[in-house]
């Protein structure tokens, strides 16, 4: 194919004070961008860069530079290794399990809340929010004496009931797990509920008011107006909620620091041991990069969608 | 004008003189260490020293799950961070050899460092021993912890029961008291505790991780048989146990919920303190024991970084903290076993702590926790497997098999 000249577009050239007039412009821009653009770069890439340059490598803390090159040795490892499988195979059930019950719940309580009166739904949001403004180390260290057996609340109204003997707590593998998905729960589900009541201020009130005189019912108007209204809200809890829960670490770390017989054992928690317990540095970074690996698949395409979208 | 200009020399010397002293007293040495009472209580005492020498102190006190990591990235970045750190003594080797650490073999010999309060062969022998590595003293030791068992003596006796001592009778009573309704209170949550439990139990019983080549042998018979015992023991325990660590324990003994317990020497004082509803009423012995009481014995040690900004000043501190007027002064306080043999013999303290002569007898047959280079991966491992077992997740057998599969390599 051969082109010539003349078939190319026509471009105006800049005389040479356009030209000038074009460089100050986007030489503004750039110096406007610049400081950002390296914070950035300092910032987010200079680490993830390094993480994953010296996860190839096998060293422990201070031997940064006489560790040994075993190039992809350490993620081979990691699907090797049974208590790494355990850990994400824990940390996806916590993932699910949490999230979603944040987003029924959050969602639930956001929309009974519309439904009673303003000032006293202000009040009750008010007061549903309280767990948000607290460390979750602290949340993890007021659930582990709520789950005491000796001195805990749960123990004892379950007592009131004889059942307390039926629960495992966080004494027992079986139900460790799903004790500290309860304390997350209770810890982020207001998150979620903020977000709901926002997502819900923005329906037009024209929508279920021409729903009601259509005769659709509670669940209708649910299902067919709030929920797909809400579709926008929901994927960006779930995308923060969902990589939040998947590094679960403090709440853990607080509450049964991954045992009772690694029931718990996040992959945050995970590397962390193999990092700065076992002083295996190649083998936790490479756990790290997995997180992320892991994290870019499950979120990523529900991230393009909404960008997409919006 | 001779004189004048003599004067004026003499005025000059002297300004001089006192501007490097007021270089000096303005000297702040940063310390790091795991937070709590004892913390609280040196920081009281760090306030005579500061006064004795104008340098000023502050003290890092963090929780200890973070300590260990918080101190390695400090030193391992070279910061310059600390001047002082508290180091355990299953850390030390680790951080000597990866150089984080400043030897004190020259320090301990200049008495211009030390003052006159240091005595080097008042420190107990085998713990000089602990804190040397390649033959380089890297540390002084300071504070001693060893598992104790503690036991109620009004709850016992009205239960006809006697103070145990084995591994039989301790079984035996716990079993009574578990069918009233509470048992013993265990550290069995995964952790160390629970570790540093088990194998003063092992050792007690003849066992050990390692046969005589040092080599990594887990499935002895004396190794199952204390898991076993492990297991029953777990099995007659307060309900919470599997989630304890020594501090829950003792609150547990502390608050009367718990009549007999396994908590630690470090935390025994709150037992005869002003809130606890057993002060006088606690027995305290070494460990259930199967042939013979044995302990396990961690050593807390100050050790210099290798990057302090004032190493000099640095050791006039860790001199001072480790010397027998502020050993004893500690000791005092809240009753730490120190490793001066001077201070733990002092009548004073004797009549005070009467968990004194448990622990003494703890620690007359005491080793620590390996101190290899892989021992971490070991520990580590020991505590998912003696939770598999307290838990019902995993046979004793099937457990300690599982680590030595898992390990042997790296002990080899």
């Amino acid at each position: 194919v051969s082109t010539s000249a003349e078939t190319l577009p026509r471009i105006k050239p800049l005389n040479s004070s356009g030209c000038r007039r074009w460089f100050r412009k986007e030489l503004l821009a750039a110096s406007l961008i610049l400081p950002a653009a390296a914070v950035v770069f300092a910032a987010m890439l200079i680490p993830l860069v390094y993480a994953l340059w010296m996860s190839l490598f096998n060293y422990r803390i201070g031997g940064e530079t006489k560790g040994a090159f075993i190039f992809f040795g350490n993620y081979l490892r990691f699907f090797q290794d049974p208590e790494a499988i355990l850990s994400l195979g824990i940390t996806l059930v916590f993932t699910f399990g949490a999230v979603i019950a944040e987003i029924v719940l959050g969602i639930g309580i956001a929309i009974l809340l519309r439904s009673v009166p303003n000032r006293i739904g202000k009040v009750l949001r008010g007061l549903y929010c309280m767990p948000l403004l607290i460390s979750p180390i602290i949340v993890g260290l007021i659930w582990r004496y709520l789950y005491d057996p000796t001195y805990g609340l749960a123990y004892y109204l379950l007592g009131l009931f004889g059942l307390s003997n039926a629960f495992g707590g966080l004494q027992e593998p079986s139900s460790a797990i799903f004790c500290v998905m309860l304390a997350d729960i209770w810890e982020t589900t207001p998150f979620v509920l903020l977000c709901a009541t926002a997502g819900l201020a923005n329906i037009p009130s024209d929508l279920y008011e021409a729903s009601t005189i259509d005769g659709a019912s509670a669940g209708q108007r649910l299902l067919y107006i709030t929920l797909p209204m809400l579709r926008k809200v929901i994927a960006v809890v779930l995308i923060i909620r969902g990589t939040d829960a998947f590094r679960v670490f403090d709440l853990i770390y607080a509450l049964t620091g991954g045992g009772p017989a690694n029931s718990t054992l996040s992959l945050s928690i995970y590397a962390f041991k193999k990092g700065f317990v076992e002083n295996q540095m190649g083998y936790a970074m490479a756990i790290a990069i997995i997180t992320m690996i892991i994290l870019i698949a499950l979120f990523g395409p529900l991230m393009k969608a909404l960008y997409a979208r919006t | 004008m001779k004189m004048l200009v003599a004067a004026g020399i003499a005025a000059g010397i002297l300004g001089l003189i006192h501007v490097t002293d007021a270089r000096a007293e303005s000297v702040e040495l940063v310390i790091s260490r795991w937070a709590g009472p004892h913390a609280d209580d040196q920081a009281e005492l760090l306030k005579q020293f500061e006064k004795e020498t104008g340098i000023t102190v502050k003290m890092d006190a963090i929780d200890y799950g973070q300590l260990r990591q918080k101190q390695t990235l400090n030193m391992a970045g070279k910061t310059g961070g600390y001047d002082l750190v508290w180091v355990q003594e299953v850390w030390l080797p680790e951080y000597a050899a990866s150089g984080f650490l400043r030897p004190l073999d020259e320090y301990v010999k200049d008495s211009a460092l030390t003052g006159k309060d240091f005595d080097f062969s008042d420190f107990q022998p085998s713990l000089i021993k602990i804190a040397t590595v390649d033959g380089k003293l890297y540390g002084l030791p300071t504070f001693i912890q060893t598992p104790i068992m503690v036991y109620n003596r009004d709850v016992l006796s009205k239960a006809g029961l006697n103070a145990p001592k084995t591994w039989q009778e301790t079984l035996d009573v716990a079993k009574s008291l578990h069918s009233k309704g509470t048992g013993i209170a265990l550290p069995a949550k995964q952790g160390l505790a629970a570790v540093d439990v088990w194998i003063a139990l092992d050792r007690s019983n003849g066992g050990d991780y390692f046969d005589k080549s040092g080599k990594l042998d887990l499935v002895t018979d004396a190794n199952v048989e204390t898991a076993v015992f492990w297991k029953n023991l777990v099995g007659v325990s307060m309900r919470g146990s599997t989630n304890w660590h020594f501090d829950d324990v003792n609150k547990a003994l502390e608050f009367g919920q718990a009549p007999l317990g396994i908590s630690i020497s470090g935390l025994l004082n709150a037992l005869e303190g002003q809130e606890s509803t057993v002060a006088g009423k606690v027995g305290y012995s070494p460990l259930p024991y199967k042939m013979r009481p044995f302990g396990t014995l961690s050593v807390w040690n100050w050790c210099i970084p290798a990057d302090s900004k004032h190493p000099q000043e640095a050791f006039r501190l860790l001199a001072w903290l480790t010397g027998k007027y502020a050993e004893k002064a500690l000791s005092l306080k809240d009753g730490q076993i120190c490793a001066r043999q001077s201070v733990l013999k002092d009548p004073e303290l004797v009549s005070k702590f009467p968990w004194l002569p448990a622990v003494s007898e703890a620690l007359s047959n005491a080793d620590t926790q390996p101190r290899t280079k892989n021992a971490p991966k070991l520990m580590d491992a020991m505590e998912a497997a003696l939770s598999e077992v307290a838990t019902g997740s995993a046979e004793p057998k099937a457990a300690l098999q599982k680590v030595q599969d898992q390990l042997a390599a790296d002990f080899q």
